[in-house]
């Protein structure tokens, strides 16, 4: 049924890019003349005359002639470090720079570079076009008299959010820093936690407008090669106005186009992105967002936490399995609820058979219409309170709390074992976060099909949804693998999540080329002498 | 011809086997005739649909795991082997819409009495032909989970029966004339069992076909187990009843009680069955595709999903008048009817396979 979709879909792409005949304009690099003033004319009329531009010319040596000019972007540049760094060494060293260049004139920028500037991160270039986007990266460029070379130098600084606590994935035990906007930052975050050299950030830019920087983080001889090679094809496949946010890339890169499922998982948790990489699976930061986009993405994933590697193992056995509940609940309370009203009343047990029946008495629409309109108030609810200003939020919870609990049910709209029904549904769908807005649409459609064909109706949707999953896949690797297809070495952390010491290899379905995690024979015993002579006494 | 690119591995292959030969078989229990001895009959016509097993793997091994379509021009030649797989073909199509007819019916009879019937067929004829068009390796993985989820339904529910279950039922052993006994046996061969034959389009996708063949046995002997479990249970709880019954499994299901909360759950047990229909259904549907579409040299089966599905349920609805109609074919003229396809074809193309020394070994054909 979606594949029929997805076809109309990209056969539509395919004609409506046909209409678009115009291509990328192919320019010719051009580069700097030795003209100081020719050079900065350019630059102006690409510039334009944007207030943040800054163009800011001097002398550098005590011969009148030798002019230059650093230029640089206000606000995204570290001005002390500018001040002290770069105008202070080039304006007072007028006596150095005149000695060279009556020395030795043509390597004047090199010079500059290796004797007067105290920065760290240096280049030189002729491209004007580098430049140009150097420049509005945050870097400084200096351009001198006589030279047909700049320099472009790193002094990026500008207001950012500091690292903060998590809030979105909350843990008890783990660590609680989150990743913020700043691609630096972030790859800094999980620098700290993997020292391994081999631990790699392959940035690239994309958007045509935006430039965002975009790494692929992965360590070498963890992540299969040919994960990398797909992702970045996929990467390069992007040809974007901008890139706002990670769920750009998303969307551009995921297996299927129109997935109901997220084939691609994201999260704030610098040490949950350090565990899926060395899991064996890759990462992508997008500098100006404070989410990592991990993949391949599997179902089973939806239902694990950073809490359960931090919880004792049995706990998170349990929690694992609540959660499992938790989504099945979620998606089906409402439509199992409808189709026993209205075809399998025997399935109730008797007394409880009354009650529904008796709070059912002079209900004005039919069970079906009556759990649509619940659900529907829910998700207004719940849409309504998370847009609110907050200082209004509290406003619609207690209106919401009031019409959904007390008000629908005295006035004779809807029965309370519905109320129930619902108030359940919606907790447990907060337990499964990544398939909370997908868990919204199914529970909508098995309401809908309960309505109609009872619990038959529920299980043919159920197949064609496993169907759908079973065909589904993350980059290569089957969406419900490790359990279908079945491997039994995977399934110590699904179901289960097996104690540390016991999960000695890498997850079997991400396909690394060095399964070896940790050596197998870890298991904490106690000490045998003392514990022999304690049991004899 | 590469129809066909997925590949599934020798345990989901099992568990297929093992997902299909309870498809409609739970429902409409093999071995009736046999009273209740049935599960005797099935034990023996587990033996002879072994035995059959062995014969079509062997064929599929003979020409290193091609589809029995394949098979058929490579040994009688274009012409006379294309005739011989469209019967073969039919043959998976009838069965399908069989099968079909076989659980639409008892929904339409036991649960939906006032749904029309021809909407219980669309949709679960559209399930099966959107996972067919998914590729076999996706229902392959769909099998894994539900098969063994729907299987653990039969020892629970014997577990919650034992109270009800009454051995002096299945006593005396070996009562009935063993030639009804047989007939009963082969009646339980060629439905189940043997219709494994429909494997012939699927074997050819195995990734380890060396073990192929105990893959094959290994799915038949567990569901295999699970039947006579089911049969000796049905003739324990019920009786007598359980031979004038139509669906003896559903009806079984109503005797549970737990603790007076849960009681008359048959429903969930009859919807839950459906899965392995399911599994049937769509194994047989993917034959039929698959089939026609080599042997009509068919680029993919994908486009002739629709109008063959669409032929499979009118097959189905139009085929037998009524359900007695339906019993009589199943348990009098099957188990003959279905001989020719069963052993017919597998035995008497590995007889002529074996005279003509095919497949040469030069190792032209690849």
């Amino acid at each position: 049924m979606f594949r029929l979709l997805s076809k109309k879909l990209r056969r539509w792409q395919i004609l409506s890019s046909k209409d678009q005949t115009q291509t990328k304009p192919d320019r010719s690099p051009v580069y700097l003349s030795k003209n100081l003033e020719g050079n900065l004319q350019i630059l102006r009329e690409v510039l334009g005359q944007s207030s943040d531009v800054i163009i800011r010319e001097m002398k550098i040596s005590s011969d009148s002639n030798v002019d230059a000019a650093v230029i640089y972007i206000d606000g995204m540049v570290d001005r002390n470090l500018l001040n002290r760094d770069i105008l202070q060494p080039l304006m007072f060293n007028l006596q150095l720079i005149k000695d060279h260049i009556r020395q030795n004139h043509s390597s004047l920028i090199d010079f500059i570079k290796s004797s007067v500037l105290t920065v760290g991160q240096i280049t030189g270039t002729e491209d004007i076009d580098r430049v140009i986007s150097d420049v509005l990266k945050g870097h400084t460029a200096i351009l001198v008299e006589g030279v047909n070379q700049t320099l472009l130098i790193d002094a990026k600084g500008w207001e950012t959010r500091g690292i903060e606590q998590t809030t979105n994935e909350v843990s008890i035990r783990g660590p609680k820093d989150s990743f913020t906007e700043t691609l630096r930052t972030n790859t800094t975050l999980l620098r700290r936690k993997i020292r391994d050299p081999r631990l790699t950030f392959q940035s690239l830019q994309i958007g045509e407008r935006s430039k965002t920087d975009v790494a692929v983080v992965y360590i070498k001889g963890i992540t299969p090669d040919s994960l990398i090679e797909e992702i970045n094809q996929r990467l390069k496949r992007i040809d974007a106005d901008a890139v706002l946010d990670s769920s750009y890339i998303e969307q551009f890169i995921e297996d299927n186009p129109i997935s109901l499922f997220p084939t691609i998982g994201y999260t704030e948790r610098p040490d949950v992105t350090a565990a899926k990489i060395l899991e064996g699976r890759a990462a992508i930061l997008v500098d100006g967002s404070p989410m990592a986009l991990t993949m391949p993405f599997l179902f089973i994933e939806g239902f694990q936490n950073p809490e359960d590697y931090y919880a004792h193992p049995f706990f998170a056995s349990l929690i694992r399995w609540v959660r499992l509940l938790g989504f099945i609940l979620s998606i089906y309370l409402p439509g199992v609820f409808v189709s026993l009203k209205a075809f399998h009343p025997e399935l109730f047990p008797t007394p409880l058979l009354v009650s529904v029946a008796g709070a059912r008495e002079g209900l004005p629409f039919p069970v079906v219409l009556e759990a649509l309109l619940m659900l529907m108030l829910f998700e207004v609810l719940r849409e309504a309170g998370l847009r609110m200003p907050r200082s209004l939020g509290q406003a619609v919870s207690i209106v919401g709390a009031l019409v959904i609990g007390q008000a629908a049910v005295s006035a004779g709209l809807v029965g309370a074992p519905m109320v129930i029904v619902i108030a359940a549904t919606a907790i447990a769908s907060f337990l499964v976060v990544p398939f909370a807005d997908i868990g919204a649409l199914l529970r909508l459609l098995m309401t809908i099909v309960a309505g109609f064909l009872g619990l038959f109706g529920m299980i043919i949707v159920q197949l064609e949804i496993l169907s759908y999953l079973a065909g589904l896949r993350s980059l290569g690797v089957p969406y419900l693998s490790p359990v279908a297809p079945l491997n039994i070495r995977g399934l110590k952390d699904t179901f289960l999540r097996a104690p540390l010491w016991a999960m000695d290899s890498r997850p079997a379905s991400l396909n690394s080329p060095d399964m070896r995690r940790q050596s197998p024979d870890q298991m904490p015993q106690v000490p045998k002498t003392e514990s022999n002579q304690g049991g004899n006494q | 011809m590469f129809l066909e690119q997925g590949k599934i591995s020798n345990l989901q292959l099992s568990v297929l086997i093992t997902g299909f030969v309870l498809g409609s078989s739970v429902i409409i229990p093999p071995g009736q005739g046999a009273g209740h001895d049935a599960w005797i009959a099935v034990a023996l016509g587990l033996m002879e649909g072994l035995l059959i097993a062995w014969i079509f793997t062997a064929l599929a091994r003979q020409f290193e795991y091609k589809t029995i379509i394949e098979i058929n021009s490579l040994v009688y030649g274009k012409i006379l082997g294309k005739c011989i797989s469209v019967l073969f073909i039919w043959y998976l199509f009838h069965l399908g819409a069989l099968v079909l007819d076989n659980y639409a019916r008892f929904f339409k009879l036991e649960i939906y009495p006032n749904t029309p019937k021809t909407v219980l067929f669309l949709l679960l004829m559209l399930v099966c032909a959107s996972t067919v068009g998914r590729g076999i390796e996706v229902l392959a993985r769909c099998s894994v989970i539900l098969v063994p989820l729907t299987i653990l339904l039969i020892p629970v529910d014997t577990l919650l029966l034992i109270p009800h279950i009454d051995l002096n039922d299945l006593m005396p052993i070996l009562d009935v004339p063993s030639e009804k006994l047989l007939w009963a046996s082969q009646g339980a061969a060629s439905f189940p069992f043997a219709e494994t034959v429909a494997f012939l389009m699927v074997l050819a996708f195995i990734d380890k076909p060396e073990k192929g063949p105990s893959a094959v046995s290994r799915g038949l002997l567990i569901a295999g187990f699970f039947l006579i479990m089911a049969v000796a249970r049905n003739a324990a709880v019920l009786g007598p009843m359980a031979v004038i019954t139509n669906y003896p499994s559903y009806l079984m299901a109503q005797v549970i009680d737990i603790g007076d909360i849960l009681t008359r759950f048959e429903v969930v047990v009859g919807i839950t069955l459906i899965t392995m229909g399911f599994i049937k259904i769509s194994i047989l549907f993917y034959g039929t595709v698959l089939g026609l579409a080599q042997v009509f040299n068919l680029s993919s089966y994908r486009p002739i999903i629709l109008p063959v599905g669409i032929l499979m349920v009118i097959l189905a609805l139009t085929n037998v008048g009524n359900t007695l109609e339906l019993f009589e074919f199943a348990y009098k003229s099957y188990p003959i009817y279905a001989v020719p396809f069963q052993i017919g074809i597998p035995l008497v193309t590995l007889i002529v396979a074996k005279l003509r020394r095919l497949p040469q070994t030069g190792g032209d054909q690849v």
